[in-house]
C-alpha cells in the first residue's frame, strides 16, 4: 500500500531541545530570552504549504502527479536557500545553510528527489508489500527516489543513515539533515545567550 | 513607575511572541529543509 510520508519529526527534536536548553540557560543565568528576529520569515511558510500538500497530506498527495514532486521540492528548497542567505549572520545559520545546500545539491543532481538505495528501503520498510516500491521510481509520496548506489549521484549525501536498532523509531536521513539539526539547535540555544545578539 | 511596569510587561510579551514565532518558523524550516524518510511513503 502506498501512503503519504509521515512528517519527519526527528528534526523537530533539535528545535525543541534547543528551546529547552535556552530556557534552562536563562533560568540558571537569571536573565531573559533573546528576542531574535529573522528576515523574510514568510518564505518558510510559503515553502511549507506546497510541501505539505505534495508530501504529507494523503488526500492531496494522492491527487498530485508524480511529475510535480521534483518541481515542488526543488523550488521550495530554493526559497529556503534565499531565506538562509538573508539570515546567514544569525547564530547557527551557516551550518544550517550547509545542510540545506548539501541536500539541495544531491536532490538537484538526482532528478529533483532525494535518492535512497534499495537496501536502505528494505531496512526501513521490511514488510512493504511486493510492488510497493521500485528502483527508478519515486518512493510512495515521499521526497525520495529509489536508486541503486551506482545510479545515485553523490551517494554519500543521500538518505542512507539510520538510527541504531535499539531505537524503535525508524527513519532514514542524510548528512545534510544532521547539519540542519545542529544549526536549528544552535539557533534556539543562542536565545539563552547573556548579551543581546542581534541578527545583523 | 506604572509606565515602566507597562513597558516591561510589553517587552516580555513581545519577547515571548518572538520566541514562539521563531520556534514555529524553525520547526517548519526543519520539516521542509530536511529530507529524512520516516515511513518510506509506503505501507508495510
Amino acid at each position: 500500500m502506498v501512503s503519504a510520508g509521515r512528517l519527519p519529526v526527528i528534526l523537530l527534536t533539535a528545535v525543541i531541545a534547543g528551546l529547552i536548553a535556552a530556557l534552562v540557560r536563562v533560568r540558571i543565568g537569571q536573565r531573559q530570552l533573546q528576542a531574535l528576529r529573522l528576515k523574510l520569515e514568510w518564505l518558510v511558510v510559503l515553502s511549507f504549504v506546497p510541501q505539505l500538500l505534495a508530501f504529507h497530506l494523503p488526500a492531496t498527495a494522492e491527487r498530485m502527479p508524480d511529475s510535480w514532486a521534483p518541481l515542488i521540492l526543488v523550488s521550495t528548497q530554493f526559497l529556503l536557500l534565499v531565506f538562509f542567505w538573508v539570515n546567514r549572520k544569525a547564530p547557527g545559520f551557516w551550518i544550517l545553510g550547509l545542510g540545506l545546500g548539501l541536500n539541495f545539491l544531491v536532490i538537484v543532481l538526482n532528478q529533483g528527489l532525494m535518492p535512497i538505495n534499495p537496501e536502505t528501503v528494505a531496512r526501513l520498510v521490511p514488510n512493504a508489500p511486493e510492488g510497493a516500491w521500485q528502483v527508478g521510481e519515486r518512493m510512495g509520496y515521499s521526497k525520495d527516489i529509489v536508486l541503486t548506489v551506482a545510479e545515485s549521484k553523490l551517494w554519500l549525501l543521500s538518505d542512507r543513515m539510520m538510527l541504531p536498532d535499539w531505537i524503535p523509531y525508524r527513519v532514514v536521513f542524510s548528512v545534510g539533515d544532521i547539519f540542519i539539526a545542529i544549526g536549528a539547535f544552535w539557533l534556539l540555544w543562542s536565545l539563552g545567550d547573556p548579551e543581546k545578539n542581534d541578527n545583523q | 513607575m506604572k509606565s515602566k511596569m507597562q513597558k516591561l510587561a510589553f517587552s516580555m510579551s513581545d519577547q515571548t511572541t518572538r520566541t514562539v514565532v521563531l520556534t514555529i518558523i524553525m520547526s517548519l524550516f526543519v520539516l521542509i529543509a530536511g529530507a529524512p524518510n520516516a515511513s518510506g511513503g509506503v505501507g508495510g
